[in-house]
């Protein structure tokens, strides 16, 4: 790699973030790379605060200088969940869930792997741990949980059909659970077949034995 | 009787105690002893705890390549911020997993395909409120990781901002010694 690509480099890392406001011909590289000393000039005390204290004081910043290890984290995360759910590995979509506690998708994954092992009390602490995670997440997010609760708790319905339940109560957690994801999706769409769906699982809940 | 006349600085134990306290406090602060130790969890860890979302990370990563982009050593990723609206988009350019910038866009290295994918309407739509860049070099270690608002970086684009308000918008991290080695290679 010669000096010029070398240069590259860092020009790019600036360039990307400065293509909304100045061009990205060969000049503007040169150019942005003197901005970068620049830059380190202009915000000295920033910089200072950082390296003493490791922290600059926006959130938002900080957390992007720590998004390397996030990303990292999210990885291995995101491996130890495909391994969980492909295998049915109950350990390792908990190790999953340590890694990434605030991740209401692996939530999601495990209580349902749990429910259906059996394993009811903890199922109902996973959902209720992902309920409580994503109310301050917003709605969007609310119904992006409520429709994978649906398809993962729905792809357990033939099972528990065929075989039935082991217990009284792992046949009334997995309906309520399916009334409230309805519900939550009711509560933003307003769409009627919502309602219904919620109405009828919690009936079915009911009517456990 | 004469009361005893003190010796020495009857204060300044007081006062190494306040020094060493700020001294500890600072270390701890910088060192992440209290992240460490289980005590808090890492800013980045509290703000980036949603699940990233992949379709808008796949949806860039993916027009990087259509717009010819050698995407070896590239990665992209998309996290929605907790309390906010919007979401980070962080690249990551990594020498040591085979980045390399001669080979950046198809028609020789210009950066076009940053360009094309990194406009305002593009990141807009996906919901992207924030932009990060992450230079890793091939050792490992980030050498510049840089970090700006969407909004502000439009807003200075529409009033053609200076370099002094541009350099200003744009916060982070740059590696200076790291910064000589690379582009002195």
């Amino acid at each position: 790699m010669n000096g010029m690509a070398k240069k590259r480099i860092v020009a790019l890392a600036l360039a990307a973030l400065m293509l909304v406001t100045v061009g990205c011909d060969a000049e503007s590289r040169q150019f942005v790379i003197d901005l970068a000393l620049e830059w380190a000039k202009e915000h000295a005390i920033d910089v200072g605060k950082y390296t003493l204290l490791g922290r600059s004081g926006d959130d938002e910043v900080d957390a992007v200088m720590g998004a390397r290890d996030v990303v990292s984290n999210l990885q291995e995360a995101d491996k130890l969940m495909e391994e969980g759910r492909a295998a049915g590995d109950l350990t390792k979509m908990e190790q999953a869930v340590e890694k990434r506690p605030g991740d209401y998708t692996y939530r999601v994954s495990y209580g349902a792997a749990l429910l259906q092992s059996g394993d009811t009390a903890e199922a109902e602490a996973q959902f209720v741990a992902a309920d409580t995670a994503v109310t301050s997440y917003g709605s969007q997010h609310v119904q992006d949980y409520a429709t994978q609760g649906i398809d993962e708790l729905g792809a357990l319905r033939p099972g528990f059909e065929r075989n039935g339940f082991a217990t009284k109560q792992q046949c009334q957690a997995y309906y309520n659970r399916l009334a409230y994801f309805y519900g939550l999706r009711y509560q933003e769409a307003r769409e009627s077949y919502f309602q219904s769906q919620q109405t009828l699982y919690t009936g079915l809940a009911q009517g456990c034995k | 009787m004469e009361p005893k006349k003190r010796r020495g600085c009857g204060g300044c134990g007081v006062v190494v105690i306040v020094l060493l306290l700020l001294v500890a406090w600072a270390a701890a602060m910088r060192w992440g002893v209290l992240e460490k130790l289980g005590l808090r969890q890492p800013i980045a860890e509290q703000v980036f705890a949603l699940p990233p979302d992949r379709e808008a990370s796949e949806a860039l990563l993916g027009a990087l390549q259509a717009a010819g982009m050698d995407t070896q050593g590239v990665s992209l990723h998309v996290l929605p911020m907790a309390g906010q609206a919007g979401s980070a988009a962080i690249l990551t350019l990594d020498a040591s997993r085979g980045f390399d910038p001669e080979r950046l866009s198809g028609d020789g290295g210009d950066g076009d395909a940053l360009e094309q994918v990194f406009g305002h309407d593009a990141l807009q739509e996906l919901g992207i409120t924030r932009v990060a860049v992450d230079y890793v070099d091939d050792r490992g270690k980030s050498i510049v990781t840089l970090t700006a608002p969407v909004e502000a970086l439009r807003q200075l684009g529409e009033k053609g901002a200076d370099e002094k308000e541009l350099l200003r918008a744009v916060m982070g991290r740059i590696d200076i010694p790291g910064l000589v080695r690379e582009v002195g290679r």
